[in-house]
């Protein structure tokens, strides 16, 4: 089995910054509750023309520019996300002609919110199994594009944004130790876009609405307190390293109150849980990635940092992993 | 009141889709609604100032309040 390391990490954010103050559709008096009920305080919107491979090529061009790694020698790229640029093809295709990475295959995967911690299973057991030996993960989400501007209970929470990680064969400090996946498909309508696939395809939508995200808010409330915690105690278990060990947990940045449910439910001070939601708001699949990068170029995780990163989403489906930096 | 009641129905149909054959009486409590929490109170709110033209308080529609407490408010000119 070959050796899996992590090279380099990169994030990109669209330029527009959109506070909740801004958000013109709905009454003043309510948006208050934006913040109170979820912590988002702003988020990053893309452009009008800017779409999911535009932001997953701006993670990944950061992220080989940081180590000045030429792209020619990326041999896989794997792109999560829930929010494609079309239905086909792959986003990721666009993503290899736009970084200028001709030597690599390129695919999407689609775990909604929980696509960081099975893309980084995933790229990492690629490398290990010796299907590649450069492999840019990258997750990337345009939420602003699928979701209904009108509805309270869904657009205030998102924002759009990407991240990437470099795997890679040649040696380096930064390793997965072991990771974590789960899923419940019993649940796969608790979150979902209804329309426009296979199930409900256009002609059949009595509403065109039937195209936006949607998600019982409850429902995924206690779902992601419950299974988040559950899975980083159980990875915690296999590994047999120690809850006080990990240096850094970085939870999907789904909702403040979601984060602190799992600090206290495992018993971690909730200061030991990266979050930058506040400036973000819920990148879904990206936003592990985006917060990995955002604590590693602050200095708040470093090498030799155990890290430990989980998420949950639409699915149902839930995941951890616990890198060494 | 029937035709606010029908037009408020309508809303709920259209906020709340999972609402599908549930029967909506003047009798129903909003925390009765499919997904019914305080940020979904919020398109409930948007929905009624727009439809009905008329000013509703944040903290008006709490979960005990019935679909026909809602209507009656409606009727009476809002705030």
């Amino acid at each position: 089995m070959n050796e899996s390391s992590i090279l380099s990490t990169g994030s990109y954010l669209p330029e527009s910054v959109v506070h909740n103050e801004e958000l013109d559709q709905f009454p003043d008096t309510s948006k208050f509750l934006i913040s109170q009920k979820t912590g988002v305080f702003s988020r990053r919107m893309a452009g009008e023309n800017e779409c999911t491979s535009d932001l997953a090529a701006g993670a990944a061009r950061n992220c080989l520019e940081r180590i000045d790694f030429p792209p020619g020698e990326i041999d896989a790229i794997v792109v999560s996300t829930s929010s494609p640029d079309r239905i086909q093809p792959a986003t990721a295709t666009r993503v290899q002609h736009l970084i200028g990475a001709e030597n690599a295959f390129a695919f999407d995967i689609n775990s909604v919110c929980s696509g960081s911690t099975y893309g980084i299973a995933l790229a990492d057991s690629m490398i290990k199994s010796g299907q590649c030996e450069n492999l840019l993960f990258i997750a990337s989400e345009v939420y602003s594009k699928i979701l209904n501007q009108k509805d309270f209970s869904t657009y205030p929470f998102f924002g759009d944004g990407a991240g990437c990680i470099l795997f890679s064969a040649q040696k380096a400090a930064g390793r997965v130790l072991s990771s974590s996946l789960r899923t419940n498909g019993m649940k796969c309508d608790t979150i979902c876009v209804p329309g426009g696939g296979t199930m409900m395809p256009f002609e059949k939508m009595k509403d065109p609405r039937s195209a936006y995200f949607k998600m019982k808010g409850r429902h995924v409330f206690s779902f992601a307190v419950d299974k988040g915690s559950e899975v980083i105690l159980e990875l915690l278990q296999s590994t047999g390293i120690s809850r006080g060990e990990i240096d850094c947990y970085i939870c999907h940045q789904a909702n403040i109150n979601i984060i602190l449910g799992i600090a206290e439910k495992i018993d971690v001070p909730p200061d030991k849980f990266y979050v930058n939601l506040f400036r973000y708001g819920n990148t879904a699949s990206a936003s592990v990635l985006i917060a990995l990068d955002d604590a590693l170029t602050r200095g708040i995780a470093g090498k030799g940092d155990l890290v430990l990163t989980a998420a949950f989403g639409g699915g149902l489906s839930w995941g951890a992993n616990i890198i060494e930096l | 009141m029937l035709q606010t009641m029908r037009k408020i129905e309508e809303g709920l149909q259209e906020l709340f889709p999972d609402i599908d054959d549930m029967v909506i009486s003047t009798e129903t409590q909003l925390e009765e609604l499919p997904d019914w929490d305080s940020m979904s109170a919020v398109n409930l709110q948007s929905f009624l100032e727009q439809a009905f033209s008329v000013t509703v308080p944040q903290d008006f529609l709490d979960e005990e309040k019935t679909v026909g407490e809602v209507a009656a408010f409606i009727k009476a000119g809002g705030s």
